[in-house]
């Protein structure tokens, strides 16, 4: 089993043939492949790690007053993104604002998921430093609807996700 | 065009090694080779193929043949913790089966008393064995897609009245 080749020749001149022995290199494929092959990875699982904070509160009570407050509640009829937070006043109290977006579900009866982004686009453009989102779902809804919002969370750079119940 | 009986392509007056052996005067030779550039060619292949596709973490984890867990754009890689499946049918902690997810569903609020014992079973073996160092507090929860919130919720309820707080959720990566 070699490649050979003949340059030159003739005349005279001694023929220079050049042989590779492929032996080795099949060899060394053979073993390379029987080891790929035994730890090869065919299913790659990744995963979403958060806080658990079910059952437990949503930790409002932890914050300071003017320290902003993000949520996203998975509803049945679509979602609702929250903010809270405070404007602290000259003379030391805060002023608690709270804004609330409901996002309906589409005609079709599927959620709007581009609403959804668009509006996390927003409230990370309005809370530049916030990291930190309280992902709240219904008992009825699906695990991959629930996993879904959590994602379009992280995707929306929220890299800090507490779960929480309704 | 017609089909023909092939003739000989390569004659004496090539050079290559191989077509030389063979026998002249008309006899063929009874040496045959065996042309292996196909073989080297597929072989290149299959081994950028595998490269490619080789994880230097391995395989952490095995899915239930039950449970289709979700997809998601962004994740981190899998890590090795305990993990909880929750199929349609059972809610299974490390391979075993724990308690039926119907039983679990008509349950009133509360968490999974069975899930709690195996929780804690495991971690008195790791404190028997002194390795708690080696128990990170996490657990990996593989759902499948249409169960729903409810029973995730008593699972993490359960998780975190035992100690284990850092949920990962198992996801596929999402192709788009």
């Amino acid at each position: 089993m070699a490649i050979s080749g003949d340059v030159g020749g003739g005349h005279g001149r001694k023929a220079i043939n050049a042989e590779i022995n492929l032996v080795p290199f099949i060899d060394l494929m053979s073993c390379l492949i029987t080891f790929l092959i035994n730890t090869a990875v065919w299913i790659e699982i990744g995963r979403i790690d958060v806080d658990n904070k079910v059952g437990v509160g949503s930790g409002e009570g932890e914050k300071p007053a003017d320290e902003a407050m993000l949520s996203l509640t998975v509803r049945r009829d679509g979602f609702l993104v929250e903010a809270k937070w405070g404007i602290k006043n000259p003379d030391g109290t805060v002023t608690p604002q709270l804004t609330a977006d409901p996002i309906r579900k589409t005609p079709v009866d599927t959620y709007d998921w581009d609403e959804l982004k668009k509006k996390l686009k927003d409230l990370k453009t309005k809370f530049r430093a916030k990291t930190d989102i309280l992902v709240k779902s219904e008992d009825k809804i699906e695990y991959s609807t629930f996993i879904q919002a959590m994602d379009e969370c992280l995707v929306a750079d929220f890299p800090n996700i507490s779960v929480s119940g309704v | 065009m017609p089909i023909t009986k092939p003739g000989h392509t390569l004659g004496q007056g090539i050079p290559l090694k191989s077509v030389k052996t063979r026998g002249s005067h008309g006899r063929k030779s009874p040496i045959a080779f065996l042309n292996i550039t196909p073989m080297v060619d597929m072989f290149t292949v299959l081994v950028i193929f595998l490269i490619q596709q080789f994880s230097v973490t391995g395989e952490l984890g095995t899915l239930d043949k039950d449970v289709k867990i979700p997809e998601a754009k962004k994740f981190t890689q899998m890590d090795q913790m305990p993990v909880i499946s929750v199929s349609n049918q059972w809610i299974m902690f490390e391979g075993r089966k724990v308690k039926q997810t119907g039983s679990v569903l008509e349950a009133g609020p509360g968490m999974i008393e069975d899930l709690a014992t195996e929780l804690e079973s495991m971690k008195s073996n790791y404190k028997r064995m002194g390795m708690e160092n080696r128990l990170s507090g996490g657990v990996i929860v593989q759902a499948d897609q249409k169960v729903p919130f409810s029973i995730i919720k008593k699972v993490l309820l359960t998780c975190a009245t035992k100690g284990f707080t850092k949920i990962n959720y198992a996801v596929f990566e999402k192709k788009s």
